[in-house]
């Protein structure tokens, strides 16, 4: 599973963000080719980002391109031309259906085949936005096994339902219940929607809470003072750790001196618990996988 | 004499204008506000970009808002390619 | 037996004894209504005049004197304006400005310098085209560009003998009673026209609110002033506060501010009795507010607050994080309320701020100081007077001051700038010397002075960014490329004086 509590939306044809992104230290970078960019703009957007991502450093961020969709006259030049510079994960947006998923996988084969880059290297994130997406997604997710992630877009989403985004979100409940328990099956990480109005923090962590009790790992941000409160949100808090480390140290010393039952804090721990504890521990790089 | 441009008067971008010609030099002009500390630079990285794209004859003007060299060089990049698209089209 | 001499009054006095040596006779006689401030110049009661050129007539200024004005009105300020325009119809050259500090206000002087009115500058800094004409060769003398303490000290000691200094205040009675707190140019203390009050031979308060006897509280007392001239507006209250309390949401400025404030709870300094001065700009007030958030966290009372004070350091002394502030220069609407209301808000003149060679200066038990910078070096030195097309463009204020003074010195600032790195080989022009400062901040990293092992170590153990300014110069050409130096021609326009006296640095021109 990949760490993407945070990808941070930049739109690819504005010079500024570029430098500054990584001092934003967001797990993932996503350079948006598709929304943010207006259709005369394409091409501008692609040179720009290739040129970035040639010259500048990111530090430890994964760095993300948004391509549009395959039913778009600009699917294939985004990738094509994203790739040999550099770029290694894709959010593809607009994905309804396996189909999507097959015809980047297979064009990736193709320019990875061209540019001699091992095939399978650059992976792909299915970014859900319809109601024919979400029905398909468990599917869709499953295509390839260059599927990394899946995120959910609630705007267009809400858009395919003839509905409209609410601050409590409610609209969305179906969609974000389900998308979560996809990607559990297929073992690839969830990524919630944006939250616009980056001047109401609160609602953004109230969300985010919402989000990491339904299951995502991480959150789609759009501005940078988003970031922290993401992280501190989707990150195990310091409780969480020390009651983790205690578990598995008390497994230790039971498995040492041959009990097989045994307690913390006065209650029974099993083996889902165990599980959960090693699982927060490895999140907080407290424990190898 | 076919033209692109590519860019936005914007901070930290810059406009380039593009004439691509059959014969002739290529003139590089640079308006910047960075031009005494930079103008040498920018104009280098210029060329090393159209040196890769094979132009050889042009008229480039570069407007800069303190772009860095990677802006200016993609800058270029796209609007050598829309000079060249309109000449396609022609 | 003594050698006698008979006074106005009738009485014989001796004409010389030991701990007097030459004994002055009393010579006038009369009622109070003439006082003396020496014997052979008396002073009238009769103080104030309609009019700025009464007021220099009667102050006696003559070509080639020296005067001086203050920036407590910054970029609002109208007194020096209408001054020099009184002092130009008077026909007086050849003066000398001894400027706390020039400000964009201030752009007059290049006419008068171009007219001879003027024919030298010493000052704290200077911005926009004073600074860029200068920096051509404007003037024929070399600017003195002084620390706020070090022209307290220049003054005080008398490096700089002031002839007339004219001293903008709010509200000021017949007598010569001043404050800045009061009436509706308020701008707040008078920390720096305080030092020449003292010191200058003639003191000319400039007020648009003449009040009845007594004004107070009293911020410059009747004892030191000769002259109280009566004008329409001293200031521009719109630009008076301009700029400097900017609350900042550049997420650049937000991330170098959160480090900083992360070096500051790493250092173990923030604990109850500490002091801090704040500085301006959108980087610093940043700092202060996680600072705040922290010492609430963590039940911590700080002691004072000094130096430039701005409503952000008044938030935390109404809060009761700081016992004080010890104002020299008050920033902000917000901050002129505070001095006048609360009495822990205390006025505080340049010398008490940062003179080095008082008994006691505040820079000097400061714990903390945080500074900007417009280029750092990797020896720590810090230019904050030119920018890096070689124009004088900022101010020294009390950056070399509080650096030297402050148990931990950090700068602030971005890697980068537009295109222009600001962490580089060699800055232009040394302000603050690499010595005093600790610890410079930048969004990319935090370099910590190699003289000080212990704090780069408890940095790094918070996990902090911590790396080799080297590295962060390398990182900002990396970005920028190296930019080429400006021209500079033969002609030394300027020398910056360090704190003691001593000149640290020259400023030659610039050659387009």
């Amino acid at each position: 599973m990949y760490k993407m509590r945070t990808m941070l939306f930049c739109p690819a044809n504005k010079p500024k963000m570029y430098l500054n992104a990584p001092v934003f230290k967001p797990d993932c970078i996503l350079f948006d080719l598709e929304d943010a960019v207006a259709m005369s703009e394409k091409d501008a957007g692609r040179d720009l980002l290739c040129k970035a991502v040639e010259t500048l450093e990111f530090g430890d961020c994964m760095v993300f391109a948004r391509v549009n969709g395959t039913g778009t006259p600009f699917f294939e030049e985004d990738v094509r031309s994203i790739v040999p510079s550099g770029i290694r994960y894709m959010r593809l947006a607009m994905c309804d259906c396996p189909d999507d998923v097959v015809v980047l996988d297979q064009l990736l084969t193709e320019v990875e085949k061209a540019n001699d880059i091992e095939v399978g290297t650059v992976k792909i994130q299915c970014s859900i936005e319809t109601a024919k997406g979400v029905l398909n997604a468990r599917e869709t997710v499953k295509a390839s096994d260059r599927v990394i992630s899946l995120s959910f877009g609630a705007e267009d989403y809400t858009n395919s339902m003839g509905t409209v985004r609410t601050r409590e979100g409610n609209e969305l409940s179906y969609a974000r219940t389900y998308l979560p328990v996809v990607a559990a099956e297929a073992g690839i990480t969830a990524v919630d929607t944006v939250w616009s109005n980056y001047k109401d923090e609160e609602g953004f962590a109230e969300e985010v809470k919402w989000a990491k009790t339904l299951g995502f790992t991480g959150k789609s941000c759009i501005h940078p003072s988003q970031i922290k409160i993401a992280h501190t949100l989707l990150s195990p808090s310091a409780e969480e750790i020390e009651h983790a480390q205690r578990v598995v140290d008390a497994e230790r010393e039971a498995t040492a001196a041959g009990i097989g039952v045994f307690t913390v804090d006065n209650k029974m721990v099993d083996y889902p618990i165990i599980n959960k504890a090693r699982r927060i521990l490895i999140q907080a790089g407290r424990l190898e996988k | 004499m076919m033209k692109g441009e590519a860019g936005y008067e914007q901070s930290q971008d810059c406009q380039v204008t593009v004439k691509l010609k059959k014969r002739g030099n290529l003139n590089i002009v640079l308006h910047s506000k960075m031009e005494k500390m930079f103008g040498d630079q920018i104009i280098q990285k210029a060329k090393e970009e159209l040196d890769l794209l094979g132009v050889k004859h042009a008229d480039v003007t570069i407007d800069d808002y303190s772009a860095l060299d990677f802006v200016i060089q993609a800058r270029i990049r796209t609007a050598v390619r829309r000079a060249r698209d309109g000449e396609k089209d022609v | 037996m003594k050698k006698l001499q008979k006074n106005k009054i009738g009485r014989e006095v001796p004409e010389h004894i030991i701990q007097m040596g030459d004994v002055k006779p009393y010579i006038r006689s009369g009622k109070r209504k003439e006082n003396y401030i020496t014997e052979s110049d008396k002073v009238y009661t009769g103080k104030v005049v309609g009019s700025l050129k009464e007021a220099i007539v009667k102050s006696g200024l003559q070509d080639g004197m020296t005067i001086s004005f203050h920036h407590h009105l910054r970029a609002g300020d109208m007194v020096l304006p209408k001054v020099m325009e009184a002092i130009d119809e008077l026909g007086i050259k050849d003066l000398t400005i001894c400027a706390s500090s020039l400000t964009s206000s201030h752009e007059c002087l290049i006419d008068y310098i171009k007219k001879g009115v003027v024919t030298g500058l010493q000052t704290s800094g200077m911005r926009g085209e004073l600074g860029k004409q200068v920096s051509r060769g404007l003037l024929d003398t070399a600017v003195v560009f002084r620390t706020h303490g070090g022209r307290a000290r220049a003054i005080q000691k008398g490096d700089v003998t002031i002839d007339v200094a004219f001293i903008a205040t709010s509200c000021c009675d017949d007598m010569g009673n001043m404050n800045g707190q009061q009436g509706p140019s308020a701008f707040g203390s008078m920390g720096y026209a305080m030092v020449d009050a003292r010191y200058a031979k003639k003191v000319v308060a400039v007020t648009d609110n003449l009040v009845d006897f007594p004004a107070y509280p009293v911020s410059i007392p009747q004892t030191l002033v000769d002259i109280v001239a009566v004008i329409d507006q001293i200031g521009d209250p719109e630009l008076m506060g301009q700029g400097a309390t900017r609350k900042t949401k550049n997420p650049v400025e937000l991330t170098i501010a959160e480090y900083a404030s992360q070096v500051l709870i790493a250092s173990g300094l923030i604990k109850n009795g500490f002091s801090y001065q704040a500085g301006t700009g959108g980087v610093s007030l940043a700092v202060v507010r996680f600072l705040r958030d922290y010492m609430k966290e963590n039940h911590i009372i700080g002691s004072f607050g000094s130096g430039g004070i701005t409503s952000t350091m008044v938030e935390l002394l109404n809060e009761g994080l700081f016992t004080g502030l010890l104002d020299v220069q008050t920033f902000d609407k917000g901050a002129v309320e505070s001095i006048r209301y609360n009495g822990n808000h205390i006025e505080m003149d340049a010398g008490t701020y940062a003179d080095p060679l008082t008994k006691g200066c505040v820079t000097n038990n400061l714990d903390i100081m945080i500074l900007s910078a417009t280029e750092v070096d990797v020896n720590f030195n810090v230019n904050v007077l030119t920018a890096s097309n070689g124009n004088v463009m900022g101010a020294l204020g009390g950056h070399p001051d509080t650096a030297a003074g402050a148990k931990l010195a950090i700068v602030v600032c971005p890697l980068v700038r537009k295109r222009i790195p600001i962490v580089v080989d060699e800055v232009q022009t040394i302000c603050t010397p690499g010595p005093s400062v600790d610890v410079v901040v930048t969004e990319r990293g935090i370099a910590v002075n190699p003289n000080n092992p212990l704090l780069k170590a408890e940095l790094v153990k918070a996990g902090l960014p911590v790396c080799d300014i080297k590295e962060l110069r390398d990182k900002a050409y990396s970005i920028t490329g190296k930019p080429k130096p400006p021209v500079f021609g033969n002609d030394i326009i300027g020398v910056v004086e360090y704190r003691d006296g001593t000149v640290i640095d020259m400023i030659k021109n610039v050659i387009d």
